[in-house]
């Protein structure tokens, strides 16, 4: 549309039917340059200027095929047990091997312990009790060995530090580190006078996997 | 099996070793019945442990030669000699004798000794 | 099949001749080594009363005491170590424990303990086993034997550390225990007899007279008579068995060994309770006296049982009861100062020494 039809003056026959009268030029300018300055926002109305003279410079993001292809390829891999073995990851230095120091993770195992079964009462019932230890992580609770093939590790008690497939490693109160395999002893675990049994030889798998696993019932346990 | 070892070591010593070499054994028994006011003879007694064998080991097992040494009527208490041989078929015949005359017995703790001093005592 | 319906258990019968006047005799040996001896009974042909210094040797054996529930943690009390097991003999044995089946204990004076336990018991007590010699045949019973003699085993030692807490704390038995202490009296057993409930018992004595007895000719010479029939004639005499059969009798046919002769008249005594081997050793002494003087008898017969529930047999050797299992000796004294020694044994035993 031609600039020059919005700026003609409007008809004579049509000002009557409208009802406005057209105002001179100079007039309908101002009015114009009024009318616009108040339609537009505030705050862009005061950075206009700034904003015209600023000029943004556009990096270039996209990076190269060949490094995004790596990434995706790559995933998170543990150690192998050789590597395990070389950093001794689970290795307890000497002047950890403290009991004092294991005695709040005793405490917190506790409460794990007293929470997982929904509040340990004298009410409760031992089978329900046994269910959830069956599955339940044992780092922490103070163990004690009641029988075993081998006389000398009856009688040990410590508390739990670390278990592995086939061994339990605890810590005395003389601060020795002792290593206990699991097959053929028994070893009792005792929270709020609810005194547990555990036999070693069915329960020779590693903690993580054990709460997955499901255990058959079986008439009597002889070591 | 019979083995003899001798060590002389003066004319006046000698050691002999004899394994094996028992030829009786002794089984001391007690009859235990369901109606505590019966009473068995030695006979019937000896007849009761044959028929217990026959049943077991047949006829040639009922032929298996056994005394009956000494018998208490009262309490139907007997001591037994038989062939270390026949030890073995005589002792499982006595476990497995389980009625009498229509009721429920059994032949109470046989303790086998090979000597018969050794059969009879108790514990004070 | 019929191999094994005719398998016979095993029997150990040690035989041995030797003379009083030989100093490298060994009867001593033997007869103190046998701990544990329940019955003592003798045999005298042609002879119509007792004679007063047998009698007296009879009556003559020392009381022996009953603890009743005694915890077996008590015998490694110091008191009762210092007192009784280094001053002195005591000899201890469990009472009314079945050795195939419950636990046994036995203390022998030469300061051994020994408990043969279940499986069960042993694998809570932890305290180590002693080998066993016997590996051919795996027997169900763990022996544990300690000597208080040892260092590890004096008060405060490891050991005795250990097997405190074990008794105490893992396994606390309970047992009845016979005990009898040689040469003193309740002195030496105070630390335990203040403490529980006890009960002194004398060996009770019986006697009989036999007449016209038919007995072997017995001679000094070891071929002379089977030992296996001598000692079955004995034994039937004293479990007052008749011997004079008929071969074609239903009930018995046992006889007496040939050949054989008739005792007009015969005594035989017996004692029995907890019977200490010191005191045997001096009615052998005296039956060798007798034997001296009297005319008419020219062989006394003098037989010792041990208990079948026992854990040790000769010299503290582990013993357990599966076929037959008493330990007894007979003794055979003749006139001209020679004797005849006869030691057997049952299954699973080692030779007696």
């Amino acid at each position: 549309m031609d600039e020059a039809l919005v700026q003609t003056v409007i008809p004579p026959h049509l000002s009557k039917v409208l009802g406005v009268e057209s105002q001179s030029r100079s007039k309908a300018e101002a009015f114009t340059q009024a009318f616009l300055e108040n339609s537009v926002p505030w705050n862009t109305r005061q950075d206009l200027k700034a904003m015209l003279t600023h000029k943004a410079v556009i990096l270039n993001y996209a990076r190269t095929t060949q490094d995004q292809d790596k990434r995706s390829r790559k995933k998170a891999k543990g150690l192998n047990a050789h590597q395990k073995r070389a950093m001794k990851v689970f290795h307890i230095r000497p002047e950890h091997q403290r009991y004092e120091l294991f005695l709040p993770l005793h405490n917190l195992w506790r409460q794990y312990i007293i929470d997982l079964c929904g509040g340990l009462k004298a009410s409760c019932n031992p089978q329900f009790v046994q269910q959830k230890l069956v599955k339940a992580d044992f780092h922490g609770a103070i163990i004690t060995v009641v029988r075993s093939k081998c006389p000398s590790y009856v009688g040990t008690t410590g508390i739990l530090v670390q278990e592995f497939k086939h061994v339990f490693k605890i810590i005395t109160k003389d601060d020795k580190l002792k290593v206990i395999p699991k097959r053929n002893s028994v070893f009792a675990v005792e929270i709020n006078g609810f005194v547990s049994h555990i036999y070693g030889n069915r329960f020779e798998q590693r903690a993580g996997e054990r709460s997955a696993k499901k255990f058959k019932v079986r008439g009597t346990i002889d070591l | 099996m019979r083995r003899d070892a001798d060590k002389e070591e003066a004319a006046v010593y000698q050691r002999v070793v004899r394994k094996n070499g028992a030829p009786y054994h002794y089984l001391k028994t007690h009859l235990v019945l369901e109606d505590e006011s019966v009473r068995l003879s030695a006979v019937e007694l000896k007849l009761f442990i044959i028929s217990g064998l026959k049943n077991l080991y047949g006829e040639v097992g009922a032929a298996l030669t056994f005394d009956l040494l000494k018998y208490n009527e009262d309490t139907l208490s007997a001591l037994l000699r038989v062939h270390s041989r026949g030890l073995v078929k005589l002792w499982s015949s006595l476990t497995l004798l389980g009625s009498f005359q229509g009721q429920a017995c059994c032949l109470q703790g046989p303790a086998g000794v090979s000597v018969p001093a050794g059969a009879v005592r108790k514990q004070s | 099949m019929c191999a094994d319906l005719e398998r016979i258990p095993r029997t150990l019968l040690v035989s041995e001749r030797s003379s009083f006047q030989n100093q490298k005799n060994q009867l001593s040996a033997h007869v103190g080594q046998h701990h544990f001896n329940y019955k003592v009974s003798v045999l005298l042909p042609e002879c119509g009363s007792a004679p007063p210094l047998l009698d007296a040797a009879l009556n003559g054996f020392s009381s022996f005491y009953l603890i009743r529930n005694l915890p077996v943690y008590m015998l490694l009390d110091q008191d009762f170590l210092q007192t009784a097991v280094h001053q002195g003999s005591v000899y201890g044995l469990s009472f009314g424990c079945r050795v195939d089946e419950d636990p046994c204990v036995a203390l022998m004076p030469n300061g051994r303990l020994v408990l043969s336990l279940d499986k069960d018991s042993f694998e809570l007590l932890g305290f180590e086993r002693k080998k066993y010699r016997f590996t051919k045949r795996a027997t169900s019973r763990y022996v544990v034997s300690v000597n208080f003699s040892d260092s590890s085993m004096t008060p405060g030692g490891r050991g005795y550390q250990r097997l405190l807490t074990g008794l105490k704390t893992h396994l606390p038995l309970v047992v009845d225990f016979l005990v009898s202490h040689h040469p003193g009296g309740t002195t030496a057993l105070q630390p335990l007899l203040s403490r529980y409930d006890w009960s002194e018992h004398r060996p009770s004595v019986s006697t009989r007279c036999l007449a016209n007895l038919p007995c072997p000719l017995l001679t000094s010479d070891l071929q002379s008579c089977d030992p296996h029939s001598v000692l079955d004639w004995l034994g039937a005499v004293d479990a007052d068995v008749s011997c004079e059969n008929s071969s074609s009798s239903f009930l018995s046919t046992m006889v007496c060994p040939e050949p054989k002769t008739t005792a007009s008249s015969a005594l035989n005594m017996s004692v029995s309770g907890f019977l200490n081997p010191h005191e045997i050793h001096h009615l052998i002494q005296e039956l060798r006296s007798y034997l001296d003087q009297s005319q008419l008898a020219s062989w006394v017969a003098l037989t010792v049982h041990g208990f079948t529930d026992s854990p040790v047999s000769w010299a503290g050797d582990e013993r357990s009861v599966l076929w037959s299992g008493n330990t007894f000796y007979s003794l055979l004294l003749f006139k001209d100062d020679t004797y005849q020694l006869h030691l057997a044994t049952g299954a699973h035993h080692t030779c007696p020494p």
